[in-house]
């Protein structure tokens, strides 16, 4: 597929019947339950229950939960729980709460490959209902690029899901430049995704930790890869942001003013940020229409995917019927929403 | 058009005269670095003086009849908190800047308002100094930070002092200690730390004074959150939802967050016209105020004509804004 502009976009069929690709799904590998069943770790990861029965993750010391009972579905649950929800696709990625950067290398590997191994059995069950994304073994650049060829070019994944940060790293960090490469060769998926936000060590009550948090750190994880000059030097990198790319839309001004008024702010970016505001793609999970509408114009209506953040409480328990229901936002902008976009994304070798 | 401008930061002649006097001030004093810039230094503190911070208040007056400002609202140089010190350090600088704030309002009472600086890391003195500043030196409140020293707002040891602003009818400024934002250990590249550090620390000031139910305790309170109360009014949809979905974000919070924006007052400091646009959409007019950042390089360069360009705003709103809600919120006199 080529990379036409919002207006160009083929086919004029009406929003309601264009298919619900929702990029931002998670899942909890069989390995953990196996494992929590047992009343064994999992690499590392514990899983209990409280008083309630409900259940929290443990890993890396960082206890969060509950967690949602649909947490546990089979695929084909899952796919009911869909089709109540009008979602056609789901692109899975394993729950970033499991991310644990201080795993050894070896086992961070046997785990991506275990974890990687079931999203692709998933997608081969259901090859018209789910696709996937892997996750990797950051914190080894090397295996991280080996799995991500492994998971796109044998397994047929779409990508990658990473985190916001990898350990003390942020994405600028040059450490990183051959797994980009890599991606854009493969024409894989790189899903940004927050595992901790920075918040939670400022403030651990009311849910801010997430609510603020989260968003937070996806828009560091956009300006890492912006302000580091990251989208520049992989003009064809697919990079999507999640939960809206965060206060990214609205930010950016002061972003913008910080490149102007500092030569810190200009080492690695030879024009404003604002500029680059077209080289990602970020998912819907605003909780405001206005919100989106904001993002909509700020970015492109061609720049927006579909999220739902299934199956947690911070998620959209029908993303398609909020986007169709919108007053905002015309028919072809809920189209691309809906799924143009999601697709030419998905598309193997497509380019941004 | 009559402009109002509550963001606006003063380096105190108490403070600047003894250091270039080669004096010390509680602590404090002045070098020249090898490029001959003057370095203020106190403790771990180094701060390098940027040229119009040293200006004085006459070349400061010319500068804001320039750029067509009336009135600056007056808070001292943030780096000047002193929220680290000992407190009995910082009650005495508080003070003295205070009072020669007071002073500078005093002598061109149609140019100047001024906020006061707390010692907040003493809560009882802060309250003994938020009065006198008040009630003796005739401030219109108080510029503090968007915490203590690590500690947030809805911690119970600070609602005596929300109480007391609320008594005292005191505005209450929510602006970063500058340099400190919690995004400053995790990217200190590329002023990461400034443009999105300052708006996600007022954002949390934002959260920790509504889910921690201060602003239930105080239902009079006057609050300005300075930087266009950071992203609150875009991430606002997502702290709802928060609330909705979990018992802890509701522990004291008896409404939606969402319920409590026109609470707050928000400076217009965005940088963006879409981004002011969508602030008064979702606070309103009346609760958006001028606010420049003067004399910062983050600051908006032609505060008034930007406002005034905006094709966006209507006339009505650009009133409101450049003056109308703060003559009234801080009963200044009409010219």
């Amino acid at each position: 597929m080529t990379d036409q502009p919002a207006s160009a976009a083929a086919a004029p069929a009406p929003s309601q019947h264009q298919p619900a690709i929702d990029l931002h799904a998670h899942m909890m590998p069989r390995g953990l339950w196996s494992a929590a069943d047992e009343g064994r770790a999992w690499r590392g990861a514990t899983y209990e229950r409280d008083a309630e029965g409900r259940g929290w993750l443990v890993v890396g010391g960082v206890r969060s939960g509950p967690d949602p009972a649909r947490l546990r579905s089979t695929p084909e649950d899952r796919i009911r729980d869909m089709d109540a929800a009008g979602t056609d696709v789901q692109v899975v990625s394993m729950t970033p709460l499991l991310i644990d950067d201080s795993l050894d290398t070896d086992v961070a590997v046997r785990a991506a490959r275990e974890v990687n191994d079931e999203i692709a059995d998933w997608t081969r069950a259901f090859p018209t209902r789910l696709r996937g994304l892997a996750t990797l073994p950051l914190t080894d650049v090397a295996a991280a690029i080996a799995e991500l060829e492994r998971a796109v070019g044998v397994l047929g994944l779409a990508g990658a899901e990473v985190d916001t940060r990898v350990g003390d790293r942020a994405w600028d960090d040059p450490a990183f430049e051959p797994l980009f490469a890599a991606a854009e060769q493969l024409g894989a998926i790189l899903f940004f995704h927050p595992s901790y936000s920075l918040v939670w060590g400022r403030i651990t009550r009311y849910h801010l930790g997430n609510t603020i948090g989260n968003p937070a750190e996806d828009l560091l994880a956009a300006a890492a890869l912006i302000f580091g000059g990251v989208l520049d030097r992989h003009p064809d990198l697919k990079v999507v942001i999640a939960h809206g790319g965060g206060p990214l839309p609205f930010g950016i001004g002061r972003m913008d003013r910080g490149w102007q008024v500092r030569r810190i702010a200009r080492t690695g970016l030879l024009h404003p940020p604002s500029r680059d505001l077209r080289g990602l793609y970020v998912d819907c999970i605003t909780w405001s229409e206005p919100a989106l509408r904001f993002l909509v114009d700020t970015m492109g209506a061609d720049r927006v995917v579909l999220g739902s953040d299934w199956p947690y409480d911070m998620g959209l328990e029908e993303p398609a019927r909020w986007i169709r229901g919108m007053t905002s936002l015309t028919d072809d902008e809920k189209r691309l929403i809906l799924g143009v976009n999601a697709a030419r994304l998905l598309a193997s070798g497509g380019s941004r | 058009m009559r402009s109002i401008d509550i963001h606006a930061h003063y380096s105190p002649a108490v403070v600047y005269d003894a250091l270039e006097a080669g004096r010390d001030w509680h602590g404090m004093r002045m070098e020249r670095d090898a490029r001959g810039r003057e370095v203020m230094i106190r403790g771990e503190q180094r701060k390098t003086r940027k040229p119009r911070a040293a200006w004085n208040v006459v070349q400061r007056i010319q500068d804001m009849d320039a750029m067509g400002v009336d009135v600056h609202v007056l808070s001292v140089q943030t780096w000047l908190y002193g929220y680290h010190l000992p407190a009995e350090v910082c009650i005495a600088t508080s003070r003295e800047i205070n009072d020669d704030i007071a002073h500078t309002v005093r002598t061109y009472p149609d140019r100047f308002a001024g906020f006061a600086t707390l010692p907040m890391q003493d809560v009882p003195a802060a309250i003994v100094e938020l009065r006198r500043a008040v009630g003796v030196l005739g401030l219109k409140g108080a510029m503090i930070a968007d915490h203590v020293n690590g500690h947030p707002y809805d911690e119970p040891q600070f609602l005596p002092f929300f109480r007391a602003a609320e008594e005292a009818g005191a505005l209450l400024f929510f602006h970063q200690l500058g340099g400190s934002s919690i995004v400053k250990e995790r990217n200190p590249r590329y002023h990461l730390s400034n443009t999105i550090g300052n708006p996600l620390d007022r954002t949390m000031t934002f959260a920790s004074l509504v889910f921690g139910g201060v602003m239930d305790a105080c239902p009079d309170l006057k609050v300005c959150l300075a930087h266009g109360g950071g992203y609150v009014c875009y991430g606002i949809g997502r702290m709802d939802r928060g609330w909705e979905a979990r018992s802890e974000a509701r522990t004291s919070l008896p409404q939606p967050p969402s319920r409590y924006l026109r609470r707050f007052y928000y400076d217009s400091l965005t940088h963006s016209e879409p981004a002011l646009r969508f602030l008064i959409d979702t606070v309103g007019a009346d609760r958006v105020v001028l606010g420049t950042d003067w004399p910062a390089d983050m600051q908006i360069d032609w505060p008034v004509s930007w406002i005034l360009g905006m094709a966006s705003l209507t006339d009505g709103e650009k009133e409101a804004i450049l003056w109308r809600n703060l003559e009234r919120l801080l009963d200044l006199p009409t010219p």
